[in-house]
């Protein structure tokens, strides 16, 4: 003590006097005095020379004993949350608070002198020792500041586990070997970190989940965006041999169309000229035959002028247009009264049916249907022809209605088939290709048409457009 | 109706004379056609025109563009067929629109062909009129006619 007190007054012989002035001396003197007294107050309560201590203070002199001192401490210590106890290096509960009790579950008198290794688990037993050899170790020096801590786990009532930390103290300046623990329960923490992985777990769980199925979802995409992308080739491919196909027959039924004709106007070309420039040299059998010669190849040349026409409506582009079919229709129905002005046909005609069509190919349509019936019924007495327009499944159906010579439903399939006739030409005359052509006009807009009848009970031709 | 063949490169010549002369000079007419059947149907009906013209006539393009080669008896008229075996009716066309000497001749095309499209392209290169052959000879002996009264008697 003497010898702090020295180096102090060393130090000050070191400064300059002049520098220092005399109250700073007098004070550092003053307080020199103090620190002694109190070195010496410490010494003599811990070698319990004293009981007591009597402070001068200006309100009057009081008493601090040693209990007065320790009592607040003790409050703190039974009534904190944290647990609790001061142990021997051997780890015997030398004492514990109410909080350790309760961890525990075991009322203090049944726990003093009793070991600490009892409240954990045997596993952790090496654990704890470890550290208790450790801080057993430690020398000197502030025990609150040198404390240990480490996780470890009590044994609670009922074979239950509390997990726990453990900030171990030794305090040696007590009593040499004793520590103090105290014990912080980290149920709640620990519940709380649980509740917490588990949540991360499931948001995991439910991302990676959800990644999985996005994938596939982006998997199933590009199957379907390939399985489409093949379709369209292959669609398009279809597209361009069919319309390779389509050019070739029509390039084929032209030319074939072409050559057939030149040879076919000789024919009917020299025929003639031998009936007009030569008449005197034959006979009537002779101008017979040439008349023959005539209507054959008059029929052939009609016959190949149709399938020209025909190969060539499906290249033709449909611009559409508001097409009055009344109108067309009464205008062929003239124009049929004045090729036969003997003939009598009731016609009964739905005016203003107006629809969206190719105007020229509607008037062949509509040309077709017509003079067939005319045709047809240039046999039947009272005959009767008939344009209208039925409802059904909201959509507009058009017909043409006669009551002539019929056909044979078993062979309506036949109708729209290109040079295919159900009658004979001795009976009615024709190429066979009108309702073909019709059948082709109807389907380039899109629409339907079929035919109802029976052999001498008339006809009836629907059609419907898009 | 008279006139005399000559075969060589398979041409053949005929002198017709006609009942009325509506023309000052004969015309020369040149059928290019290699149907043989086809050249005696336009003779024919150009006889019976009422035109008095001379007819020449080659059986392909090349037949025709030699003919041609004879500046002083030049024709007025040709009729030309389009579907030919070797140089087509077009490519004679173009290279008669290519030659100084007989660009100015009109060249009518005479054909069965029912193709707009051969019309445009006879007309793009160079063709004066296109007739497409009337089945009926008396339709076509009309035709004939017209043509004769635009280009010929002006």
């Amino acid at each position: 003590m003497m010898k702090k007190t020295a180096a102090i007054k060393s130090k000050k012989a070191k400064g300059s006097a002049s520098r220092v002035s005399k109250a700073a001396g007098e004070k550092i003197q003053e307080l020199e005095t103090r620190l002694a007294e109190a070195e010496e107050t410490l010494e003599a309560i811990r070698s319990g020379a004293v009981d007591a201590l009597v402070v001068s203070a200006p309100e009057g002199d009081q008493v601090y004993t040693l209990k007065g001192a320790e009592y607040p401490y003790r409050v703190f210590f039974e009534t904190m949350n944290e647990g609790g106890a001061v142990i021997s290096h051997e780890g015997l509960i030398l004492a514990c608070n109410k909080s350790f009790e309760r961890m525990i579950g075991t009322k203090l008198k049944r726990l003093a002198g009793k070991s600490f290794y009892d409240c954990i688990p045997s596993e952790e037993s090496p654990k704890i020792s470890h550290f208790i050899s450790s801080i057993c170790e430690t020398k000197t020096g502030d025990a609150c500041q040198q404390a240990l801590r480490v996780e470890s786990v009590l044994l609670a009532p009922r074979g239950g586990r509390v997990p726990v930390q453990l900030a171990l103290s030794a305090v040696h300046e007590v009593e040499k070997g004793h520590i103090c623990v105290v014990i912080t329960d980290l149920t709640d923490q620990k519940r709380a970190e649980e509740i917490l992985r588990r949540s991360q777990d499931e948001l995991e769980f439910k991302v990676r989940q959800r990644t999985a199925e996005l994938e596939v979802t982006q998997e199933e995409l590009l199957a379907q965006n390939e399985e489409l992308r093949v379709t369209r080739d292959q669609l398009e491919n279809s597209n361009d041999s069919l319309t390779d196909v389509n050019k070739e027959l029509e390039a084929f039924t032209y030319s074939v169309s072409h050559d057939l004709r030149a040879p076919v106007r000789h024919v009917s070309g020299f025929a003639k000229i031998v009936l007009e420039d030569y008449a005197d040299k034959l006979d009537t059998t002779g101008k017979n035959y040439l008349a023959r010669i005539l209507r054959g190849s008059e029929k052939m040349l009609r016959l190949i002028d149709d399938l020209l026409h025909f190969s060539q409506l499906s290249s033709l582009d449909i611009k559409r247009d508001m097409v009055d079919l009344s109108k067309l229709a009464s205008d062929v129905i003239r124009q049929l009264s004045e090729t036969e002005p003997d003939r009598k046909v009731e016609f009964e005609l739905k005016g203003g049916l107006t629809v969206s069509a190719d105007y020229q190919l509607m008037e062949i349509v509509i040309s077709n249907l017509i003079g067939n019936a005319w045709k047809f019924t240039s046999k039947t007495e009272n005959a009767r022809i008939e344009f209208g327009v039925l409802n059904q499944n909201n959509r507009a159906v058009y017909y043409v209605r006669d009551n002539g010579a019929g056909f044979n439903p078993k062979y309506k399939e036949k109708l729209f088939q290109p040079f295919q006739r159900l009658h004979s030409e001795n009976e009615f005359t024709g190429t066979g290709i009108g309702l073909a052509i019709v059948e082709r006009i109807i389907r380039r807009h899109g629409g339907k048409v079929w035919a109802e009848g029976g052999t001498g009970k008339g006809a009836t031709f629907f059609f419907t457009l898009n | 109706m008279g006139g005399r063949r000559d075969g060589k490169r398979g041409h053949v010549l005929f002198y017709v004379k006609l009942k009325s002369m509506k023309t000052a000079k004969t015309h020369k007419i040149l059928i290019i056609d290699d149907d043989p059947n086809e050249i005696e149907l336009t003779r024919r009906t150009l006889s019976r025109a009422g035109v008095e013209v001379k007819i020449e006539t080659a059986s392909c393009g090349d037949a025709a563009l030699e003919l041609l080669q004879n500046k002083d008896d030049l024709p007025s008229l040709i009729f030309l067929d389009l579907k030919m075996p070797g140089l087509s009716g077009i490519d004679t066309l173009r290279l008669i629109r290519a030659d100084e000497h007989v660009k100015n001749i009109t060249v009518i095309i005479l054909t069965n062909s029912m193709m707009e499209s051969d019309k445009k392209g006879a007309f793009a290169s160079g063709a004066n009129g296109f007739l497409q052959k009337a089945y009926d000879i008396d339709q076509f002996g009309m035709d004939i006619k017209a043509v004769l009264e635009r280009w010929l008697i002006k």
